[in-house]
């Protein structure tokens, strides 16, 4: 592999963990927003609550892949139109 | 690879996480099972369909907007350089 070639994909890497953190922090946030009351007599999290954030995180990345696939497939897409 | 590749692809992914994000939002309503349901994935699939249309419009009439204001700048600045350049000629005469 050429040296470009590797400074390249040390980008891309880079550049895909940083959306991991980033997509990690939206989800934070939204799984907070629907799963922790805003009540704080008790500072444990409560049994329904763990069982939220568990479903909260699965959806959150099934919607991800999801979206991640529909755009894989639209931007194949326009590829095949654009070589057209 | 070029730095506008680079932030191309940047801006792909941070659109794709904010798409997540409000899909998500907007799609599910109740955390009672772990799988995503027929309702949810159909929700899913129009929001993300009609975010990227969105976009589209959004853009489209960005740039026509902006060209009106561009053109309107232009002919605002051609006003001002005649009308001073009238004012100096006054000066001149005087």
């Amino acid at each position: 592999m050429s040296h470009a070639e590797q400074q390249n994909l040390q980008l891309i890497q880079e550049l895909e963990i940083e959306m991991m953190a980033d997509m990690y922090n939206r989800m934070t946030a939204a799984c907070h927003k629907k799963c922790i009351a805003p009540v704080y007599n008790d500072s444990e999290i409560q049994k329904g609550e763990a069982v939220c954030i568990d479903r909260c995180v699965a959806k959150f990345l099934d919607i991800h892949e999801r979206i991640g696939k529909k755009l894989g497939q639209l931007s194949m897409q326009d590829e095949t139109l654009l070589k057209k | 690879m070029d730095p506008g590749a680079v932030r191309n692809f940047k801006d792909f992914l941070q659109l794709y996480n904010e798409m997540t994000e409000m899909c998500f939002q907007r799609c599910v309503v109740n955390i009672h099972v772990r799988k995503l349901d027929a309702e949810e994935t159909t929700c899913v699939d129009g929001c993300v369909q009609k975010f990227i249309t969105y976009n589209n419009k959004l853009m489209q009439n960005f740039v026509r907007a902006q060209s009106v204001l561009l053109n309107k700048r232009i002919a605002e600045a051609e006003q001002q350089q005649i009308s001073t350049e009238l004012q100096s000629k006054e000066l001149d005469t005087l």
